[in-house]
C-alpha cells in the first residue's frame, strides 16, 4: 500500500489547531481531536436560521448574515407594519419601529446605519436608522412601491416600481446621504423588481414584471452612476423576488413566476452572468429584500399558500471548508 | 416503480432545522402544510427526518395535506374582491391565485 509520503513527498503534519493559510487539498492530523482532516472545496447551500418574531413579506433588508435587519413589511392579513427586527446570526430581536408602517419598501446599509425608503400607499418617506431608532429624512421625488433599491446609508440608488398611476415605471433616483435626485431612467420600465449594489454609482436591477400583469421579466440592468446598461438576463423570469449582494456579486432568490406559482430558485450573479444554484427549500413569493453577500447571505419571510413565513434562510458559499476523514 | 421521494410533516423550528451540510447533501422541498420532501432510500434524508421528528407520510397522505391547504388558499383568493377591480388589478393586489401542487412519487 502506498504511503502519503511516497505520493506527495512529505509526511502528514500534526497540529493542535487548524493550520493557517490552508490550501485546497491540504491534509493534516488534528492531535486535539485525533482525526485526519483535509481542506476541501466549499458547497453552496441554504440552511434554516432563527425564525422571525413576526412573519412578514415584502419587507426591506439591510446588514449582513450575522447582523441583519428586517424593516417593516406586510403582515397578515394584508396590513403594513412598522415592526423592525435585528438578527445576530442565531435569533431575531425587535428594535425601534419605523415611523410610518409600510410594506413593499426597500432598504440599504448596515444594522447600525441603515436607510429605509418608499413603500405601499405610494410612500415617498425615507427613514434613517442608527441601530436603535428611525428618523425621517428627505423624501423621494416620486413616491413608489415595489421598486429596486440598494446601497448604504449615505449612498443609494432606486429604480422602477409602481407610483400609484403606472404599474411599472422606469424612473430612478440617487441618494447622496442628504437628498434624492432624479437620474437616468431604466431601459425597461417595470414593477416588483429587485436590486443589489453598494452605492449610488454601482448597482444592478433585475426581474420584475411589465404590464399587463404577469409579463414577467428576466431583464437585468447595470448602473454606473450615469446610465443603465442592459446586461445578462436572469434564467428564470419572476417578480417580487429577493436579492442581496453587490453589483458584481449578487443573489436573486424566490419570487413569483406568475401562474406557475412561487419558486425557491436561486441564481448567483458574478458580474457577467447568472448561474442557477441551490434552491431555498420553501418556495415563496413576495420575498423580503435580503441582506449580506453572495457568499454569506440572509433571506427571511415571504408568502406561501400556507400564509406568511417567519422562516429565515442562511446562504453560505464557502470557497474552502475543513473536512474530517472517516477512518475505520 | 421505486419511489424517488419520501415525505414527512415537520414544523420548521428555525436555526438548525436544516443545516448547511444537510442542505448540501440532499435537496429539500417544502410544501404548504409543513410537508417536506426529501430523497427516498437516502441515509441523509432518513437521518434528517429522525432529527426533526418528522411524521412520515405516504405520497398520497402528503398530497391530501397539501391539497387541503391550497384549496383553502384558493377559496380565500376567490372570495377577496374589491368592487370595480379588474383581473389584472386583483393580481397586482393579491398576487396570482395559488396554483395546484402535485407531488411526485
Amino acid at each position: 500500500m502506498s504511503e502519503y509520503k511516497t505520493i506527495h513527498g512529505v509526511k502528514v503534519r500534526s497540529y493542535t489547531t487548524d493550520p493557517d493559510n490552508l490550501i485546497l487539498g491540504q491534509v493534516w492530523y488534528d492531535k486535539t481531536n485525533k482525526v485526519l482532516q483535509f481542506q476541501g472545496a466549499g458547497a453552496a447551500a441554504w440552511a434554516t436560521g432563527g425564525n422571525l418574531n413576526t412573519a412578514r413579506s415584502l419587507s426591506a433588508g439591510a446588514g449582513t448574515q450575522t447582523a441583519g435587519l428586517a424593516i417593516g413589511g406586510t403582515v397578515p392579513p394584508d396590513n403594513s407594519t412598522v415592526n423592525t427586527e435585528k438578527y445576530n446570526g442565531t435569533a431575531w430581536t425587535e428594535v425601534g419601529n419605523l415611523n410610518t408602517a409600510r410594506g413593499q419598501l426597500k432598504g440599504a446599509g448596515t444594522q447600525t446605519a441603515a436607510l429605509a425608503f418608499g413603500g405601499v400607499g405610494e410612500s415617498a418617506n425615507t427613514e434613517s436608522f442608527n441601530g436603535t431608532s428611525f428618523t425621517e429624512v428627505a423624501d423621494l421625488n416620486t413616491a413608489r412601491r415595489q421598486f429596486a433599491g440598494s446601497g448604504v446609508q449615505a449612498s443609494a440608488i432606486i429604480s422602477g416600481g409602481n407610483d400609484g398611476t403606472t404599474v411599472g415605471i422606469n424612473s430612478a433616483e440617487s441618494w447622496n446621504g442628504t437628498c434624492w435626485t432624479e437620474v437616468a431612467n431604466l431601459n425597461t420600465a417595470r414593477n416588483a423588481l429587485a436590486g443589489a449594489g453598494v452605492s449610488n454609482t454601482s448597482a444592478i436591477a433585475f426581474g420584475g414584471y411589465s404590464t399587463p400583469a404577469d409579463a414577467n421579466q428576466v431583464a437585468n440592468e447595470s448602473w454606473n452612476g450615469t446610465a443603465w446598461t442592459e446586461v445578462a438576463n436572469l434564467n428564470t423570469a419572476r417578480e417580487n423576488l429577493g436579492s442581496l449582494g453587490i453589483a458584481t456579486a449578487a443573489l436573486a432568490f424566490a419570487g413569483s413566476r406568475g401562474p406557475a406559482g412561487p419558486t425557491g430558485f436561486t441564481e448567483n450573479w458574478n458580474g457577467t452572468s447568472w448561474t442557477e444554484v441551490g434552491d431555498i427549500s420553501a418556495a415563496h413569493s413576495n420575498a423580503c429584500q435580503g441582506s449580506g453577500t453572495n457568499t454569506a447571505g440572509l433571506a427571511f419571510g415571504g408568502l406561501t399558500p400556507s400564509g406568511f413565513l417567519n422562516s429565515t434562510f442562511e446562504w453560505n458559499d464557502p470557497t474552502l471548508v475543513v473536512k474530517t476523514v472517516d477512518v475505520d | 416503480m421505486a419511489k424517488t421521494y419520501q415525505y414527512c410533516v415537520a414544523e420548521n423550528w428555525g436555526k438548525g432545522f436544516i443545516d448547511h451540510d444537510e442542505s448540501h447533501r440532499i435537496t429539500f422541498v417544502g410544501y404548504p402544510g409543513n410537508v417536506w420532501q426529501v430523497p427516498a432510500y437516502n441515509k441523509h434524508g432518513n437521518l434528517w427526518i429522525a432529527k426533526v421528528a418528522g411524521v412520515v407520510k405516504t405520497k398520497d397522505e402528503a398530497q391530501t395535506i397539501v391539497t387541503a391547504v391550497i384549496d383553502a388558499a384558493q377559496d380565500t383568493w376567490d372570495a377577496d374582491n374589491v368592487d370595480g377591480e379588474s383581473a389584472d388589478e386583483k393580481i397586482a393586489r393579491l398576487g396570482d391565485k395559488p396554483a395546484d401542487i402535485t407531488l411526485t412519487e
